[in-house]
């Protein structure tokens, strides 16, 4: 019980930390905050200035403002982006939707493809096809995200124009979509699948060498059968836990991802937002997927409780 | 004494068995093969890390050198020339000496947090532990790239800020990894018998554990190194890199917004992206190598017991 | 009487260093198992012991196929007319947890720890159970088994049904075994029962579907006394009840003395003598059975001198040689071969 009070006390803290981060950066970094706040590049007289620096409260004491910020938060105001002369929330709310169906795809394959192929190649023996895998998702796993894009969007689309380069629809129909689609869940795929791919094989590696897997053989299980039932159920469980922990990284991959396919989604949100210096939208950023990855940590952690029994052992 | 002997027997070929220790491929049987590879693997590592310290002896130029832009691959210019008339391929030749020092230099500053922290919090464990170790997770949460982008925005950062930042975010699994170390071995009989003989604790933290600990943090310093070279040019790709130092990850990031892919150059972006994904890749199978070796080494400790 | 198990020659080498005695030089192959040969009658105990690292259990592994691939076995392993060294793999996965079952020496790594005891204990069942329709004599022996059932069951427990038939036959299995309420224990885990427990649930899993051979790979090691003591009466009990042959592999002689009917010595991967235990036990043949009756706490704990030879590299003529005290000149030279006289063997010059 007190393992539940322990990881219930550390994710409030997270989420503490992460609020608080995002509430000190405008204040704390070099330059003026009401400039952090609005974003660099607005042109605003002195006296606009002023009056946002008291609209803004930045003339209060911090406990004050501090209070102010979390009122606002907990009424879904991220800030007034002046660039795009729309609410933060209303900005985000567009364009997540996009970037979740892409990465939830293609994380979904990725997990799926990774985790049985490496299953796969740390349970058979040792041969030239399999090691050549091995290698080739190391390599996969050892590359910047946006190069492999920019090589799938370079051979796929410009060189053999297999595939449109740009955006998520021409005109939003199912099949348009997923033929726009295909080339970045592709390539978000194999990064998912290469982080998976290895630590799936390892854990299969370090599990087949178990006595249980042994018996389960004696007791008249096929070579596969053995994987399936009862290597696999073992080998996953470390993934739960380190394929959260990945959710901040995938998310990452797939901002470069949406920047060089042009995906109107996150990614190109903030890429944009950097370009422009606007900094209310990068925070509001932040502050979303920093919270996604959060509650993908106390999934994976309800999960883990669930799928191994010495968790839930009774007193 | 057998652990002993098979570590003689053993020390002769260890640049050798690299990768066979690696992911814990079953090699024995395809040592041979794997040997080529694997000369081969650290052969390009040495090749970059040497290009890196002495690159005026293989670049052709001066990387601010300019020449007529835009340039395709001639013999002049192997690699032909960018948007602003620098030759390719000595900007490449200098570039990886600020990609591998952004890794390194990052790698150093996590792997020395995560080992402070690793070998209080072992060490001393009941709170200081809870806290540490609670701390830990708290951070070990909060996504790093997107925190890197914010920060990097507000701060318009320099190469140094850049590798700061990349330390101070990335210590986390360093630190796990030293802490669950260091508790196995201060349950040990010599770091037992120097804390009877009245040792202070410093004292047995510096000369009793850390020279143990030293197996885990190799592989873990270069997995960092990796990932601290993917996340640099990652982030010079969002245009938050150090423009005056030119990286890979600058030159694939000038190469996609200043024409080089629109133009269809892959002389351009071809050649940095190759080098990082190389580079990074030789760095952590490197990593990988030492990690198996740990594991192996860990096995037969078990087992002679 | 006749064999339902014969063993001939049987030579099991691993190349390079993934055996399990780990330490052997990469290069060189270790001879694990060196011709052994021997038999098990039907519904007979034999009991295979010897000091850790002879062999005993790549003997028993081998029995099952259960080597890794870097073993070279050769030999026959006859079994019910067939030699399984020639199966398949498909035909020996059917044999596996069927007709041979295997009982490991660690009970609770044996168990998978994400499935709860009734789910692991049903598995042979359900494997097996999809093939009941193929082998008519087992179909037969099966339907006479489920009438019996089924008559007890509607007498005792007014015709009780559970949902799953597997589930009631484990339960019903559990039961016999001494579990007052077995539905309880089938939804535990093993880590969340004692190994001793755990011990119980593998015999259970093990003893599920009537086995003709049950391999029980050092089932004492690592128990306590008391532990071990019901282990016994469980085995006793196993061989009472059931027609069931048993290979019992353990280095506890006095547990080999209560339970077998034959026991075969084995040293340094041959087996160096087979006798009935009483005779063994009484009047040992070989130096290196009277050294190992010697080292018992009763007989005074006179240990062997020296000890095993490396599997890799094996001493010249009989491998007992260097730690023998009678050995003769003919020791060094020539190796002995194993020699039957009145229904015990012994593999020794100096014993006939």
């Amino acid at each position: 019980m007190s393992e539940v009070i322990k990881k219930t006390l550390r994710y409030a803290a997270s989420f503490f930390l992460i609020v608080t981060l995002n509430f000190a950066f405008p204040r704390l970094m070099p330059g003026d905050p009401v400039k952090n706040l609005i974003g660099e590049d607005v042109y605003v007289s002195e006296t606009v200035m002023e009056e946002l620096r008291a609209e803004m409260g930045l003339n209060m004491p911090l406990y004050n403002q501090f209070t102010a910020y979390i009122g606002d938060l907990l009424r879904f105001d991220l800030g007034y982006s002046y660039h795009l002369h729309s609410p933060v929330a209303e900005v985000l709310r567009e364009r997540i939707g996009w970037t979740i169906l892409f990465v939830g795809v293609s994380v979904l394959l990725g997990t799926v493809l990774g985790t049985l192929l490496g299953a796969y190649s740390g349970w058979k023996p040792e041969t030239k096809a399999n090691r050549l895998v091995c290698y080739g998702f190391i390599a996969l796993s050892c590359t910047p995200p946006y190069f492999l894009a920019l090589l799938f969007l370079e051979i796929f689309a410009f060189k053999l124009g297999l595939f449109p380069f740009k955006g998520f629809y021409d005109i939003p129909t199912p099949e348009n979509i997923m033929y726009h689609m295909f080339l970045p869940v592709t390539v978000m795929t194999l990064f998912s699948a290469s982080r998976n791919f290895l630590i799936m094989r390892g854990s299969v590696i370090q599990e087949k060498g178990q006595l249980y897997a042994l018996y389960a053989r004696a007791k008249g299980l096929y070579d596969t059968a053995i994987l399936f039932r009862h290597v696999m159920k073992n080998a996953s469980l470390p993934i739960i836990t380190l394929l959260a922990l990945d959710v901040g990284f995938l998310f990452s991959g797939a901002l470069f991802t949406e920047i060089v396919f042009s995906l109107n989604g996150m990614g190109t949100l903030i890429y944009d937002a950097i370009i422009g210096k606007d900094y209310p939208v990068l925070q509001g950023s932040f502050l979303v997927i920093a919270l996604a990855v959060l509650l993908a940590n106390m999934l994976a952690d309800l999960l883990y409780a669930v799928a191994d029994p010495r968790v839930r052992r009774p007193a | 004494m057998m652990q002993e002997e098979a570590y003689i027997r053993e020390r002769p070929r260890k640049w050798k068995d690299f990768l066979a220790h690696n992911l814990n491929l079953d090699i024995r049987k395809y040592k041979r093969n794997l040997k080529k590879l694997n000369r081969g693997g650290l052969f390009l590592f040495t090749f970059f890390l040497i290009l890196a310290l002495f690159p005026s002896l293989f670049a052709p130029y001066s990387p601010t050198e300019r020449f007529i832009p835009y340039e395709a691959p001639s013999t002049a210019h192997l690699l032909g020339t960018n948007d602003i008339g620098n030759d390719i391929l000595s900007e490449l030749v200098y570039g990886a000496r600020i990609s591998l020092m952004v890794g390194f230099a990052s790698a150093s500053i996590s792997t020395l947090i995560g080992l402070m922290i690793g070998l209080f919090s072992g060490y001393f464990r009941g709170t200081p532990d809870e806290l540490l170790m609670g701390f830990t997770d708290v951070v070990l949460i909060i996504p790093k790239i997107p925190l890197i982008i914010i920060l990097g925005a507000f701060l318009h950062p320099s190469i140094w800020i850049l590798i700061l930042v990349l330390g101070l975010l990335s210590w986390e699994s360093i630190a796990r990894v030293v802490r669950s170390k260091t508790l196995q071995i201060r349950e040990t009989g010599y770091v037992k018998s120097a804390r009877c003989m009245g040792f202070s604790s410093f004292h047995i933290m510096v000369s009793d554990i850390f020279p143990n600990l030293i197996h885990v943090l190799l592989p873990k310093f270069m997995l960092a190194t990796a990932s601290a070279m993917i996340s640099e040019a990652s982030l010079s790709f969002l245009g938050l890199g150090d423009i005056s130092m030119k990286s890979w990850g600058i030159m694939l990031s000038f190469a996609f917004s200043r024409g080089g892919f629109i133009r269809d150059m892959w002389w351009w972006y071809l050649p940095p992206g190759i080098c990082i994904t190389l580079c990074v890749m030789f760095i952590a199978l490197m990593g990988f190598g030492f990690e198996g070796r740990e594991k192996e080494n860990g096995k037969r400790g078990v087992d002679s017991e | 009487m006749n064999a339902l198990l014969e063993v001939k020659d049987l030579n099991v080498s691993f190349q390079g260093n993934e055996n399990e005695k780990g330490n052997e030089n990469e290069k060189e192959s270790g001879t694990a198992v060196f011709y052994v040969s021997f038999s098990i009658r039907e519904k007979e105990t034999l009991a295979l012991v010897g000091e850790t690292g002879c062999g005993k259990s790549v003997v028993a592994h081998a029995i099952m196929r259960l080597l890794p691939p870097e073993s070279r076995v050769k030999g026959t392993i006859e079994f019910g007319g067939k030699n399984l060294l020639e199966l398949s793999e498909k035909e020996m996965t059917k044999l596996r947890g069927k007709e041979i079952s295997i009982i490991f020496q660690n009970p609770s790594l044996a168990l998978n720890p994400v499935y709860s005891i009734g789910h692991q204990l049903a598995e042979p069942l359900r494997i097996h159970g999809q093939e009941k329709r193929k082998g008519k004599e087992w179909k037969e022996k099966e339907e006479r088994k489920e009438k019996v059932w089924r008559e007890k069951e509607e007498k005792n427990e007014k015709g009780l049904k559970m949902r799953k038939n597997n589930f009631s036959n484990v339960a019903r299995v559990l039961k016999r075994m001494g579990f007052s309420n077995p539905h309880e224990y089938m939804g535990y885990y093993p880590s969340w029962c004692s190994g001793g427990m755990n011990q119980r649930f593998l015999i259970a899993a093990s003893t599920m579907l009537d086995p003709v051979l049950i391999i029980a790979d050092e089932p004492s090691k690592g128990l306590d006394r008391n532990r071990v003591a019901e282990l016994e009466i469980e085995l006793k009990r196993l061989k009472e009840k059931s027609e069931t042959a048993i290979l019992l592999i353990s280095h506890d002689l006095g547990f080999v003395r209560r339970l077998a009917d034959r026991v075969a010595v084995m040293y340094a991967g041959e087996i160096v003598e087979i006798a009935d235990p009483s005779s063994l036990f009484e009047r040992p043949l070989h130096p290196y059975t009277q050294g190992l009756l010697n080292s018992l706490p009763e007989r005074g704990f006179v240990p062997i001198p020296g000890s095993s030879p490396p599997l890799s590299s094996p001493p010249e003529g009989c491998r007992f040689h260097p730690r023998c005290p009678f050995k003769e000149k003919l020791c060094m030279q020539e190796h002995p071969e194993l020699k039957e006289s009145n229904g015990r063997a012994v593999r020794c010059f100096l014993c006939l």
